[in-house]
C-alpha cells in the first residue's frame, strides 16, 4: 500500500471508525493481514454458500449417502478383484481390499473436490460481475461442502476396518486431522487451477488429465514399498504421497515413513505460496476475465 | 467534510478482442480520467446514454473491476445493488436465500437474523417462504430480491437501474425505499435511465459522456442539459457503412428516423397528431425470412408498445440482398407525455436468431399541447398511464322521476 493510502486510513480512524476502502489498479491491493481479516467479515457467506452446496448436494439424502460412499467403494472393489490377483503387490499383511480403500477414500475425496472446486470462479461467472465478496469463498465453500463426502469416507473406511477385524487405534484420533491435511491440500490445488481456469478455458480440459496422471503419482493402488527408494524421494514431491502414507498408517497402525511426510509438508508450503500469489495477482481481475 | 466517495484520474481501459486470435486486439476507453467528489448523505444520480461508462464507473466503485489507473477513496462500509436477486439459488426456499443474498451483500448472520421479519413483511411473500423460489411468479422473486437489498445498511449505497425490471407498482416501492435510506443520511449513487427517477431521489447528478465527465452540479441543472443535448442528437440517428454499425453478417441497421405528422425530421412529436418511425437497413446476404421489430419505452424503462411489420405485404417473405426503410406509422392519441426511448430489433427465424438489437436506438419527447382535443380533454392536472388512447364514450342521460 502506498504511503498516501495510509494516511488517508490514518485519518479516518482519528476522525470517526467508518472502514475505508482504497481503489488502485491491481498489482498494488491491500495486505495480506488485511486480506485474511476481510475473509473474518465474510464468515457468514462461507456458511451459507457450504449450505447451498449440501443442500443441493443432498436434496435426497438416502440416494446421496449411497452415492458417496459408493464413489470410493466401487473403485477400490474392482482393484482389489483384478489388480490384486494379477500383480499380488505385498501390502505387509494388510488385506489389499482394505489397503486400496484406504486409499481410495482420500484420493476420491481429492479428486473430486478438487473437480468441483476448481471450477467455481467459472461457475459463477454472473456473480462475480454482480456482487463484490472476497473471491476465495468459492473454492472454500465447495471444499467445505466437499468435506460431508471426506466425512462419509472416514466412516467407511473405519468400519471396514474394525470388520476386517483391525481393532479401533489410538492413533485414529489423528484420522480427522489428517484428513484435514488433504482437504487442504486440495483446497490449495483448487485455488490455484479454479483462477487458472477463470482466465483461461482451456484449464478445465486439462484437469481429468491431471488427475489421471496424479492418481498414479500417489500410491493409491500400489504400495509405496514396490517403488524404489530414489524414487519414492521424487513420488514424496506430491504432497499427497506423504498424506496418505500417514493416513494408511495412523488406520491401520503399519510403520510410517516420516521422510515422505516432512516432504509432504514442505512441498505443501511451495504450493501454497504458489497457488496464493497466483490468486491474489489476479483475483481483483476475475470478474472481467471470466 | 471529507467525502464518501472521492475519485481521482479514475481510468478504465478494456482489451477488444476481435475473433480468436489476440491479433489486431485493441483497447477501449470506457472510463477516462474521472475526477469527481460525492459528500456523505448525498443521493447522486449518474446519467449518461448507453455505453457511456456509467455501469463501469458503478462496478469499480464496488470493487468488481480494478480501474487500469487512477484511484478512488471510499469512507464508510459499500453495499451494491447491481441486480436484484444475485446469487438466489431457484432450489432453495425463500428463507434460504434471504440468508445466502444478505451474506452475499456483506450481512453478518446476526444482522440479517434480526432483519428476517421486516425483509418477510416488506417482501410480502410471507406464506411462501419454505417453498423452493422456482415456484415463486416473477414479481414474487423481484419482490424478495430487493427486499433483502433494501435492508442491508451500509453507509454508502451503489444502485444501478435495478428499478427497470418489475411492475410500476414495485418500482415505486424501491423509490420510496431508496428515498428513506437518502434522508436518512447513507450516500446513495444511483445509475438510471429514468430521468423522473433520477430527478426524484437525487440532489445532484452527474452526467459521464463517453467515459469522461461531462457535467457536475444540482440534478436538475445536470438532467436538463443532458436532455437538451439528447434532443438536438435525436430526431434522427444515422450509423456509417461498415462493420461498426449494428448488426451481422447478414443485416446491418443504417438509420432510424422520428417524423413528426408533416413527414419532418423531429426530436419532438405532439402525442395528439400522427408521427412516424422509420428505419433503414441493408440486407447482404439474401433468402431469409426476416423479421424488423420495433419498441418503444418510457422514461420508467417500462416497455411500451411492440410491433413488427404484420400488416405488410413483405411480412413473412425472403428478402433479396438490398437496402430497405421500415416506416411504422403511428396514430395520434397513443402515447402518453414523455422521454421515449426507442429500440430497433431484426430477426430471422428457424433459426431464430437475432442480427440486432439497438436499444435506444433514437429518443424522442412526446409532448402534449392541451388544446381539449386530446384524451385528457380540459383537464389539466397530472396523467400517470402509459397510453393515451381517445376512446368512444357515450353518455346516457335518464331524467330522475
Amino acid at each position: 500500500m502506498t504511503s498516501t493510502a495510509n494516511q488517508i486510513r490514518r485519518n479516518a480512524i482519528a476522525r470517526r471508525s467508518l472502514p475505508v476502502t482504497i481503489i488502485e489498479p491491481t498489482g498494488r491491493g491491500i495486505s495480506l493481514f488485511a486480506a485474511l481479516a476481510e475473509y473474518g467479515e465474510y464468515t457468514a457467506l462461507l456458511r451459507y454458500l457450504t449450505l447451498r452446496d449440501l443442500r443441493l448436494r443432498f436434496q435426497s439424502p438416502l440416494l446421496g449417502v449411497v452415492w458417496v460412499t459408493l464413489m470410493p467403494l466401487l473403485p477400490a472393489a474392482i482393484f482389489a478383484t483384478i489388480f490384486a490377483r494379477i500383480l499380488q503387490p505385498s501390502t505387509g499383511g494388510v488385506p489389499y481390499s482394505l489397503y486400496a480403500l484406504a486409499g481410495f477414500v482420500p484420493w476420491t475425496f481429492f479428486s473430486t473436490s478438487v473437480s468441483t472446486a476448481s471450477m467455481t470462479f467459472v461457475w459463477n461467472a454472473n456473480l462475480l460481475n454482480k456482487v463484490y465478496f472476497p473471491r476465495a469463498v468459492l473454492p472454500a465453500s465447495a471444499m467445505l461442502a466437499s468435506s460431508a463426502e471426506l466425512l462419509a469416507g472416514l466412516v467407511l473406511v473405519c468400519g471396514y476396518s474394525i470388520w476386517r477385524g483391525y481393532h479401533p487405534l489410538l492413533s485414529w484420533l489423528c484420522l480427522p486431522l489428517l484428513a484435514l491435511y488433504v482437504a487442504a491440500i486440495a483446497f490449495i490445488v483448487s485455488l490455484g487451477l479454479a483462477t487458472a481456469n477463470a482466465l483461461n478455458r482451456n484449464v478445465k480440459f486439462a484437469i481429468p488429465f491431471l488427475m489421471q496422471i496424479w492418481i498414479y503419482a500417489t500410491p493409491v493402488v500400489y504400495p509405496i514399498s514396490i517403488v524404489a527408494p530414489h524414487t519414492r524421494l521424487i513420488l514424496a514431491l506430491n504432497p499427497l504421497t506423504g498424506a496418505l502414507d500417514a493416513f494408511r498408517a495412523a488406520l491401520l497402525g503399519t510403520p510410517m515413513d516420516p521422510t515422505l511426510f516432512l516432504i509432504s509438508l514442505a512441498s505443501t508450503a511451495v504450493l501454497t505460496l504458489a497457488a496464493v500469489s497466483v490468486f491474489r495477482r489476479y483475483e481483483a481481475l476475475l470478474a472481467e476475465r471470466v | 467534510m471529507t467525502p464518501a466517495i472521492s475519485a481521482r484520474g479514475l481510468t478504465k481501459r478494456f482489451p477488444i478482442q476481435r475473433g480468436s486470435s489476440a491479433h489486431g486486439a485493441g483497447t477501449f476507453l470506457a472510463l477516462d480520467n474521472l475526477d469527481f467528489d460525492i459528500a456523505p448523505g448525498q443521493a447522486i444520480g449518474i446519467v449518461g446514454s448507453n455505453g457511456a461508462g456509467k455501469s463501469t464507473l458503478l462496478k469499480i466503485l464496488a470493487r468488481i473491476l480494478p480501474p487500469t489507473s487512477g484511484r478512488a477513496v471510499l469512507h464508510g462500509r459499500v453495499g451494491s445493488l447491481l441486480e436484484a436477486g444475485a446469487g438466489f439459488h431457484p432450489e432453495l426456499s425463500g428463507k434460504d436465500n434471504i440468508f445466502l443474498a444478505g451474506s452475499l451483500l456483506g450481512m453478518k448472520h446476526g444482522e440479517i437474523r434480526r432483519r428476517l421479519d421486516e425483509i418477510v413483511e416488506f417482501s410480502g411473500v410471507g406464506d411462501f417462504l419454505d417453498s423452493p423460489v422456482k415456484h415463486y411468479s416473477s414479481g414474487m422473486y423481484m419482490r424478495l430480491a430487493f427486499a433483502v437489498a433494501a435492508h442491508i445498511e451500509p453507509e454508502i449505497l451503489l444502485v444501478d437501474e435495478v428499478l427497470a425490471v418489475g411492475d410500476a407498482q414495485f418500482q415505486k416501492k424501491c423509490l420510496q425505499r431508496m428515498e428513506t435510506l437518502s434522508q436518512s443520511g447513507q450516500t446513495v449513487v444511483f445509475v438510471s435511465h429514468s430521468m423522473q427517477a433520477v430527478g426524484r431521489l437525487c440532489q445532484r447528478a452527474l452526467w459521464i459522456d463517453r467515459g469522461k465527465l461531462r457535467l457536475e452540479g444540482p440534478v436538475a441543472e445536470v438532467v436538463a442539459s443532458y436532455l437538451k443535448e439528447g434532443q438536438a442528437n435525436t430526431g434522427e440517428r444515422v450509423w456509417p457503412d461498415g462493420p461498426h454499425a449494428p448488426g451481422d453478417e447478414h443485416v446491418r441497421l443504417r438509420s432510424v428516423r422520428v417524423a413528426d405528422s408533416c413527414g419532418q425530421t423531429a426530436a419532438s412529436i405532439d402525442i395528439g397528431k400522427p408521427f412516424s418511425i422509420d428505419f433503414a437497413y441493408e440486407v447482404a446476404i439474401g433468402g431469409m425470412v426476416l423479421f424488423p421489430a420495433l419498441r418503444i419505452f418510457n422514461e420508467w424503462g417500462t416497455e411500451v408498445l411492440w410491433t413488427t411489420d404484420t400488416a405488410s405485404p413483405e411480412h413473412g417473405k425472403p428478402r433479396d440482398p438490398g437496402r430497405y426503410t421500415s416506416t411504422v406509422h403511428f396514430p395520434g392519441n397513443l402515447l402518453s407525455e414523455g422521454i421515449m426511448a426507442v429500440t430497433v430489433s431484426i430477426t430471422s427465424l428457424a433459426p431464430t436468431r437475432t442480427h440486432l438489437s439497438e436499444a435506444d436506438a433514437v429518443h424522442f419527447q412526446a409532448t402534449e399541447t392541451i388544446d381539449g382535443t386530446t384524451s385528457r380533454g380540459q383537464y389539466t392536472e397530472a396523467v400517470n398511464s402509459m397510453l393515451r388512447p381517445l376512446l368512444n364514450w357515450k353518455v346516457r342521460v335518464e331524467p330522475v322521476c
